[in-house]
């Protein structure tokens, strides 16, 4: 028999990626996360964020689409958020972001949520166990954020989840390792 | 600095190339105009990653409603403009489309009947190449058979026809302007469903490759990084002069013209309008009667997805999708509290990531769980979108706001409500889809978000100027010597995707505007 989705936090996140859908919220969610360990981010190579916070963008990112850290997220976030409107590629301009307001965006997401991290589990995300990353995902997604200013967590949780599948899956070696065959008419100089 | 055109063609996307090109080898002297960067084939490249630059970087559209239309991946950049990364699905219009307000009370007519526009598609698909399968669309009005045999349909394709079969509805081919074969110059398909980050072997009817290059050889001047702020008009106000444009380094000029073409997409056409008020015209050129900006429309679109015991082989096709259905196209009034077509586009193609890509339509599944899932979904995963027409409101406006751009510019808003007929129908489709799912096999099935695909409206054709912004060739209202072109003068949406009907209309738009 097909499963469909009755859990109504489920069917509340399922209608997240709408273009231009605006922010919509979520309850809980069933999937587990795993933690790794992240590469080091070297903070030189930085153009727009901080050291501190490509750390814990990097350890959310890992959460989320594991392997997302090793593909080089934080450098993909940070470059693309330096880049014109003509030549950023960061999927939140399909989600009626302008690309004036992106570096807010990312900047105020994770300082949110640096400090639900703290608030609920008392570490920055890149310190926490894999439970209690664990732990931080479930209350992303379902918006149980207490404080949080700006766009609703669901939806920054959806926004860092498909940068995280861009460089995890968006290139020839991510589809190869699922099985997609790439298929490339012209192939990419750069993966981004 | 100024130069004498005979027309000012403001846009390179679909609408405007093929004006550009009639007009060019009519022996008219044609400049036009684009905002965005110069692209070439070569540029093309496949990514969904880099495919985003295609879409819109101009001045930030702000958007409010229920349903937003969501400009920042309807509309595009550059040379082709959104036509460049089009799917190009082109199913015509039906008969009953061009008559809602006579035949039920809502929304518009168009003030022609599809007999007029008959011969513009016939056309059109002749000059560009469609494949398809006119016969087996037993929903199709009159028109000439496809020049070009369907694509195949591949496993996924195959899998979801089981469940129309089980519910006895029909399927046929998509008519897409994808050649299947090669020929006059183009490439075939390859099936690997890039098409979103545009076509560079010229198999999919993009600008680049249909009318660009006519209008070009026939003299055409393409100026790009040069946009069009203003239309320009003499001391009556009845006829447009020139444009007021910007180029890259921000310094303002005038062009001079006979004739301006404003085919820079629904929202950028009303901005321009909008933003060229003047004593002669103090709401704005096309707004005598309050109408610029009204009635924009989207069709709200709601994919369905599912998994399969038996491979579907998803990447394989093209983005636009294999099978269509129109059997519940008619009757638009299906019951008291809904309202509308619809269209099922069966088996698109599909990719791990980006916005339609198989991960997101499963943003509830991440970490641990995520690769299996998409290892599983990369062999068994099949989808479909099912479009839904919209009703124009009145309210459902592209405004300019106080807030202004880099170079002082005010800025477009776009609202958009959905109409509760509207999504009673949507939902009534999704439904149906999960239903088509199950009787399909399906293991696992999920409806997607609904979400705005397609921006119409904004500049509605009508008989009367009371009730649109131009006559039934496009020509504005208020300014004999000005056209509009593109989406925005729909004066309904029907429940198929437009740009097929663009070209009809811009064509007919070049003959009126070339007998002029």
């Amino acid at each position: 028999m097909p499963s469909e989705s009755t859990n109504p936090s489920r069917r509340a996140l399922l209608k997240l990626g709408g273009v231009g859908i605006g922010m919509v919220g979520a309850g809980s969610l069933r999937a587990v996360a795993r933690s790794s360990p992240e590469r080091p981010t070297d903070p030189s190579a930085l153009s727009v964020l901080s050291a501190q916070e490509a750390s814990s963008l990097a350890s959310v990112c890992e959460a989320l689409v594991p392997g997302a850290a090793a593909a080089g997220i934080v450098g993909y976030i940070d470059s693309q958020l330096a880049q014109s409107p003509e030549h950023n590629a960061l999927m939140l301009q399909y989600l009626g972001v302008p690309h004036s307001e992106h570096r807010a965006f990312y900047q105020q997401a994770i300082s949110n949520i640096v400090a639900l991290s703290r608030a609920r589990l008392q570490e920055r995300p890149e310190a926490l166990s894999r439970e209690q990353r664990d732990a931080l995902m479930v209350a992303l997604a379902g918006d149980d954020t207490g404080d949080w200013v700006g766009p609703p967590a669901s939806f920054v949780f959806f926004v860092l989840r498909a940068d995280a599948l861009d460089v995890v899956y968006g290139t020839p070696g991510g589809a190869d390792r699922l099985g997609f065959a790439y298929r490339a008419h012209i192939l990419p100089e750069q993966p981004w | 600095m100024s130069a004498a055109y005979d027309v000012i063609v403001v846009g390179a996307g679909a609408a405007g190339s093929l004006i550009a090109a009639h007009a060019a080898e009519a022996g008219r002297r044609v400049l036009i105009l684009e905002a965005g960067p110069e692209r070439r084939l070569r540029d093309l490249v496949s990514s969904q990653i880099h495919a985003r630059r295609l879409k819109w970087s101009g001045a930030p559209v702000r958007e409010s409603g229920s349903l937003p239309v969501g400009h920042g991946f309807n509309a595009g950049w550059g040379t082709g403009g959104g036509a460049a990364h089009h799917y190009a699905v082109w199913p015509r219009l039906h008969e009953s489309d061009f008559s809602v307000f006579e035949d039920h009370g809502i929304g518009h007519d168009w003030p022609f009947r599809y007999k007029t526009l008959r011969p513009y598609y016939d056309r059109v698909q002749a000059e560009v190449g469609i494949a398809g399968d006119a016969t087996r669309e037993t929903w199709r009005p009159d028109g000439a058979p496809y020049p070009l045999p369907p694509l195949p349909v591949f496993a996924q394709g195959e899998t979801i026809k089981r469940g129309f079969d089980a519910m006895d509805m029909h399927v046929a081919p998509i008519p897409l302007a994808i050649r299947s074969t090669p020929g006059a110059g183009r490439a075939g398909c390859l099936y690997d469903g890039w098409c979103d980050a545009g076509c560079p072997i010229g198999a999919l009817a993009n600008p680049l490759v249909t009318y660009l290059p006519r209008a070009i050889a026939a003299g055409a001047v393409l100026r790009h990084r040069t946009e069009v702020e203003r239309v320009l008009h003499d001391r009556s106000g009845a006829r447009v002069t020139g444009v007021e444009c910007r180029d890259q380094a921000g310094r303002r000029f005038r062009i001079d013209t006979d004739t301006v073409v404003l085919a820079a997409f629904t929202v950028q056409n009303v901005r321009i309008l909008f933003n060229s008020r003047s004593r002669e015209h103090p709401d704005g050129v096309g707004n005598a009667h309050d109408q610029l900006g009204r009635y924009v429309m989207t069709h709200p679109a709601t994919t369905i997805n599912g998994l399969f015991p038996q491979e579907t082989q998803p990447t394989l096709g093209v983005t636009g999708g294999q099978l269509i259905c129109h059997d519940r196209y008619a009757p638009k009034k299906a019951s008291a509290d809904s309202f509308g077509s619809y269209q099922w586009l069966i088996a698109n193609a599909v990719k791990p990531n980006d916005l339609l890509g198989i991960a997101n339509s499963r943003p509830d599944i991440y970490g641990a769980g995520l690769e299996s899932f998409l290892r599983r979904a990369a062999k068994h995963f099949a989808t479909m979108v099912a479009v839904v027409e919209d009703i124009p409101q009145a309210d459902n406006r592209i405004t300019v706001v106080e807030e202004t751009d880099a170079h002082g510019l005010p800025l477009a808003h776009c609202h958009h409500d959905i109409h509760p007929l509207t999504l009673a129908r949507s939902v009534a489709a999704e439904e149906e889809g999960l239903e088509i799912f199950r009787a399909a096999g399906a293991q696992e099935v999920w409806p997607g978000p609904r979400a705005g695909m397609h921006i119409m409206g904004g500049t509605v054709m009508a008989r009367d100027p009371r009730r649109g912004v131009t006559d039934d060739h496009g020509r504005c209202f208020d300014m004999e010597n000005l056209y509009l072109a593109g989406p925005g003068v729909f004066p309904s949406s029907g429940a198929v995707n437009p740009t097929f009907t663009v070209h009809a209309l811009a064509m007919r738009t070049a003959e009126r505007l070339l007998s002029a």
